[in-house]
C-alpha cells in the first residue's frame, strides 16, 4: 500500500537554465503549463538541463512564481487572483519581458493576462502619453501623422488621459 | 522594445483594446500602425457603438455613441458619392442601397475609416427586395436578395410581377449567384412588406412583417425551403422586432397596456416570455405617451445586442451581453441632443448596432 501510494505522489523534477546561466529546479508538474517544455518532455528531451536561451534569470523568476501559484493544487482561486493583480503591476519593461517570455514558453493563461495589462495601460490614453509610457519614439513625419488622426478623427475627441500612469 | 514587439503579441494586446483607444495607440509609431491595420485577431467582446443616420434628411453623415466612455461624435459620411439609404450592420461596416436608383444597387461602407465600395450589380435587377445578412465578420459576410418587383414589369406598367428568385453574394468571390426560385406568395409578402433586416439564426434567416398583424417568414438555407412563423400576440402589439440571442429566435414586442416582452421561439414553435423591457427604462422611453406606436419605437439589434430608440434627441434603451459574467443587463443611453456644446437639431433616425472596424478590409479595396 504504502508503495502504491508513494508511486502515485512521485515527484519529477525539471531543470530549467536561463540566458544568464542560472538553473532553477521545478516540478514536472508546474513546469508543463509551458506547452513548449511540454513537449520536450513529451519528445523526452527532460532529462538534462532544459536551456531557455531567450529568458534571462529576472523573468524567469517571475514566470516561474506566475507557474506555482497557477499550478492546480496549491491555490485558491482568491489568492491567485490577488497574485495576478499584484503580478501586472510590475514596471512595464517587466511585463515586456514576461510577455516575452510567456510567448516563447508558450503559458497562454500568462500571456493573456500581460496582455490585457499592457492594453489596461493604453487605453484612453492619448498618443503622446502611450509613446512616453512605452518609450517609443514616433517615425511618423509630421504629415503621415495628421494623415492617420485624420483616418480616425473621432478617436480624438473628449476626454483623454494625458497621464502617465 | 515595444515599438518593435512581433505581430503576434501586439495583436494580442491591440484585441483588448476598445476602438477608440485603438484607434490612438496606432498613431503612436509605424509598427503599431502596421500591426492595426493588418491584425487579423478577432478583438475581444466589446459592446457594440450605436449608429444614428437620419432618414428624412439626406446629409451625409451619422452619429456615433461610444458605451465605453458614453460619448457621441460625429461622423461625416463624405466619402460616399451618392444620397444612400442604410439597411443594415455587417460587423463594423454599414450595409447600404443608393437612394436615387428604383432597381436595388448595394454598397458598403465603413464610417470608422472612412471607406466606400459599391457591390457588383445583381443578375437580375429589382425593386424593393427583402436583403438578408449572414455575417462572420466584417471581412467574410454573405448576402441574401430575394424577391422584389422584376425591372421589365415597371417599365411596361403590364401589371405588376413579383421576381419569386433567391440570389447570394459571396464576399470571399465577389460576385452574386442565383440560388432559384422561391414560392411567389414569399415572393410578394417580402416585397409588399418593406421588411425589416434580417435575423440569421441555426441555418435559417428570417424578416417579420413591418405592421399588424406580424408574421415571421423564415427562409432555412440549407434545405433550400421556406416557412411562415406566428407572432405571439402579432394582431396587438404596436412594435416587434426580430432578436437573435445566444443561438436562439427571439422577438421584441410592445403591447399598449403591458409594456414590452421578449419571447423566445422554444421547441415546437412555441414563443415563450423570458424578460420584460424593466418599466423605469420603458417609461423613460415613451416619455409618458403611453403608446409605444405614438412614439414609432423601432428596435435594432445585433449578436450579443439590442436596442430600443425613437429619434436622436430621445434616450435609447439597451439589452446587451456583459462581457465579464455573460449576463444580459438593460442600460439607459442618453440620446444625441449636441455634440462639442453645439446644440443638435432632433430628426428621425435609422439606428444600427456595429462593432467599429479599424483593420483595413479587403471587401472595402477591391
Amino acid at each position: 500500500m504504502a508503495e502504491a501510494s508513494s508511486s502515485i505522489t512521485e515527484k519529477f523534477f525539471l531543470t530549467l537554465k536561463s540566458s544568464d546561466g542560472d538553473e532553477f529546479v521545478l516540478e514536472e508538474s508546474i513546469a508543463i503549463q509551458s506547452i513548449t517544455i511540454k513537449n520536450m518532455v513529451e519528445d523526452g528531451c527532460s532529462s538534462s538541463v532544459i536551456p531557455l536561451s531567450k529568458v534571462d534569470t529576472e523573468t524567469l523568476i517571475k514566470v516561474i512564481e506566475y507557474m506555482k501559484m497557477h499550478s492546480s493544487t496549491s491555490s485558491n482561486e482568491e489568492e491567485i487572483e490577488n497574485f495576478d493583480k499584484k503580478f501586472v503591476s510590475n514596471s512595464i519593461n517587466t511585463i515586456l519581458n514576461i510577455l516575452e517570455a510567456a510567448n516563447f514558453l508558450d503559458i497562454n493563461n500568462l500571456l493573456e493576462l500581460c496582455a490585457e495589462a499592457v492594453a489596461n495601460r493604453i487605453k484612453n490614453k492619448t498618443p503622446e502619453a502611450v509613446r512616453k509610457i512605452f518609450n517609443i519614439t514616433s517615425d511618423f513625419t509630421p504629415e503621415e501623422e495628421a494623415e492617420i488622426r485624420n483616418e480616425t478623427p473621432w478617436a480624438f475627441e473628449g476626454n483623454l488621459d494625458h497621464s502617465l500612469d | 522594445m515595444w515599438s518593435n514587439l512581433p505581430f503576434d503579441i501586439l495583436a494580442n494586446i491591440f484585441s483588448y483594446l476598445s476602438p477608440d483607444s485603438l484607434a490612438r495607440a496606432k498613431s503612436a509609431c509605424k509598427n503599431w500602425y502596421t500591426c492595426a491595420k493588418n491584425s487579423a485577431s478577432t478583438p475581444r467582446h466589446h459592446p457594440p457603438w450605436f449608429v444614428a443616420l437620419p432618414t428624412r434628411i439626406t446629409g451625409h453623415f451619422c452619429y456615433a455613441h461610444n458605451p465605453i466612455d458614453d460619448s457621441w461624435h460625429l461622423l461625416p459620411l463624405d466619402f460616399i458619392p451618392n444620397p444612400i439609404r442604410p439597411i443594415a450592420a455587417i460587423g463594423g461596416l454599414i450595409l447600404l442601397r443608393e437612394a436615387t436608383a428604383t432597381t436595388l444597387q448595394l454598397a458598403i461602407c465603413n464610417p470608422f475609416t472612412r471607406q466606400f465600395r459599391q457591390l457588383p450589380k445583381l443578375n437580375v435587377t429589382r425593386t424593393n427586395p427583402a436583403v438578408g445578412v449572414i455575417e462572420s465578420n466584417s471581412v467574410k459576410f454573405k448576402l441574401y436578395v430575394a424577391g422584389g418587383m422584376s425591372e421589365a414589369s415597371t417599365i411596361n406598367g403590364g401589371g405588376v410581377s413579383y421576381e419569386p428568385t433567391l440570389e447570394v453574394y459571396d464576399s470571399i468571390y465577389n460576385n452574386w449567384k442565383k440560388i432559384g426560385s422561391m414560392p411567389v406568395e414569399f415572393a410578394v409578402r417580402l416585397t409588399v412588406w418593406t421588411p425589416n433586416e434580417s435575423v440569421y439564426c441555426n441555418g435559417v434567416l428570417y424578416w417579420i412583417t413591418s405592421a399588424r398583424a406580424y408574421t415571421i417568414m423564415g427562409y432555412e438555407i440549407g434545405k433550400n425551403k421556406w416557412r411562415e412563423l406566428s407572432v405571439p400576440m402579432a394582431d396587438r402589439l404596436e412594435f416587434a422586432a426580430l432578436v437573435p440571442r445566444n443561438g436562439k429566435l427571439s422577438l421584441v414586442g410592445g403591447t399598449r397596456n403591458a409594456g414590452a416582452c421578449i419571447w423566445e421561439l422554444s421547441e415546437g414553435n412555441n414563443w415563450r416570455i423570458i424578460e420584460k423591457v424593466p418599466q423605469e427604462l420603458g417609461t423613460r422611453l415613451l416619455e409618458g405617451k403611453g403608446r409605444w406606436g405614438s412614439i414609432n419605437t423601432k428596435c435594432v439589434c445585433t449578436a450579443g445586442a439590442m436596442c430600443l430608440y425613437r429619434d436622436l434627441e430621445s434616450g435609447m434603451v439597451i439589452w446587451r451581453k456583459c462581457a465579464k459574467n455573460d449576463k444580459w443587463e438593460w442600460h439607459w443611453i442618453e440620446g444625441c441632443g449636441s455634440i462639442k456644446g453645439m446644440k443638435l437639431q432632433n430628426f428621425p433616425i435609422k439606428g444600427l448596432l456595429l462593432h467599429p472596424y479599424l483593420a483595413s478590409s479587403s471587401v472595402l479595396n477591391q
